[in-house]
């Protein structure tokens, strides 16, 4: 049986074909925040349609070398305050994966963006993670046990990828 | 394979015509009270993160009666940002594999795909800069997004999942 997809293109339609097979799983988990709170993520969201709406989750990774990860677990991000710990010292792989979906059903999407963070001793990370009308952003910023001057800290590649 | 009948734009010359003629393109004029430098500064920072990457895009049908079946595709989208004399010009070009393409210049389409959006960066002479850009219809949240690095009130990158196609849509390496 063949599936046709329509995506319109900027003179008319674009008419593709392909047919594979995909199987449907899920294979996340609870993160298991046994660390001190170290990281400060406030959340925002909002769809830019009443009948779509926007979820955001947090993937944890451990960097176990270059190019290699091994994941922690995954954190739903209501909007708002969420504290997550994180271990000191160790370099962690952190996804934000933004859901669209149809309230109806049928329409789903997911976008993510990542970043290495490794916390040093009593610092405090502020992450903002926003998806706001399809645009979305992760900032992260340190502030020093001292409470100093917040300082925001570029997004690092998986080094070694 | 199906068939159909459209230009397919592979040069910026044709996204731009294309764009003024076609009732699926968008042609727009932002100004932005930054120096010319300052936004093409902004654009190079933000346009290779924000804009490069892949979406994989799936569409399940039937039930379970008649079976399920799923179709797939990935889109890849990379832009290009170019300097030419005292302006710029950033270019956004979409490849889709894992399909067959039907249309004028098929056989034309660069490597890294035809031409989704064009903007022209130029320096206005009170020490602005004028954005003006030739696009798809379904591109708002890309334009926004870069009218955003353009004005500094904003660095977040627009949801490409969003232009892609419907049903089911998330990153591909």
């Amino acid at each position: 049986m063949k599936v046709m997809l329509r995506k319109r293109g900027l003179s008319g339609l674009v008419l593709l074909a392909a047919v594979f097979w995909l199987p449907a799983c899920s294979s996340t988990r609870p993160y298991h925040d046994v660390y001190q709170k170290n990281l400060e993520i406030h959340t925002k969201t909002k769809s830019d349609s009443i009948l779509l709406k926007v979820g955001a989750s947090l993937h944890v990774y451990r960097v176990t070398g270059p190019c290699k990860v091994e994941y922690q677990g995954t954190i739903g991000l209501g909007d708002g305050l969420t504290n997550v710990g994180i271990p000191v010292g160790k370099p962690s792989y952190l996804s934000f994966e933004f859901n669209t979906s149809g309230i109806l059903g049928g329409y789903s999407s997911s976008t993510d963006t990542s970043t290495v963070i490794t916390p040093s001793p009593g610092h405090r990370y502020r992450i903002n993670a926003s998806y706001v009308d399809s645009i979305y952003s992760v900032e992260v910023a340190v502030q020093s046990p001292h409470g100093g001057k917040r300082t925001v800290l570029p997004l690092q590649k998986l080094s070694g990828c | 394979m199906i068939g159909g009948c459209f230009t397919i734009p592979v040069t910026p010359d044709m996204m731009r015509e294309s764009a003024r003629s076609s009732s699926f393109g968008r042609e727009e004029t932002v100004h932005v009270q930054r120096p010319f430098d300052a936004v093409v500064s902004s654009i190079a920072q933000r346009a290779p993160t924000c804009l490069r990457g892949g979406v994989r895009v799936t569409t399940t049908q039937g039930n379970a009666a008649t079976g399920i079946t799923t179709s797939t595709r990935n889109v890849y989208y990379t832009p290009k940002l170019v300097r030419k004399g005292n302006r710029a010009e950033l270019y956004i070009q979409q490849m889709v594999k894992g399909t067959i393409l039907v249309g004028e210049n098929k056989d034309k389409i660069p490597p890294e795909g035809w031409y989704i959006m064009v903007v022209d960066i130029i320096p206005t002479a009170s020490g602005g800069t004028q954005l003006k850009f030739y696009r798809t219809f379904n591109l708002d949240i890309v334009a926004t997004a870069i009218t955003q690095w353009a004005k500094n009130t904003g660095s977040g990158c627009p949801d490409l999942t969003k232009i892609s196609g419907r049903v089911h849509e998330g990153n591909v390496a």
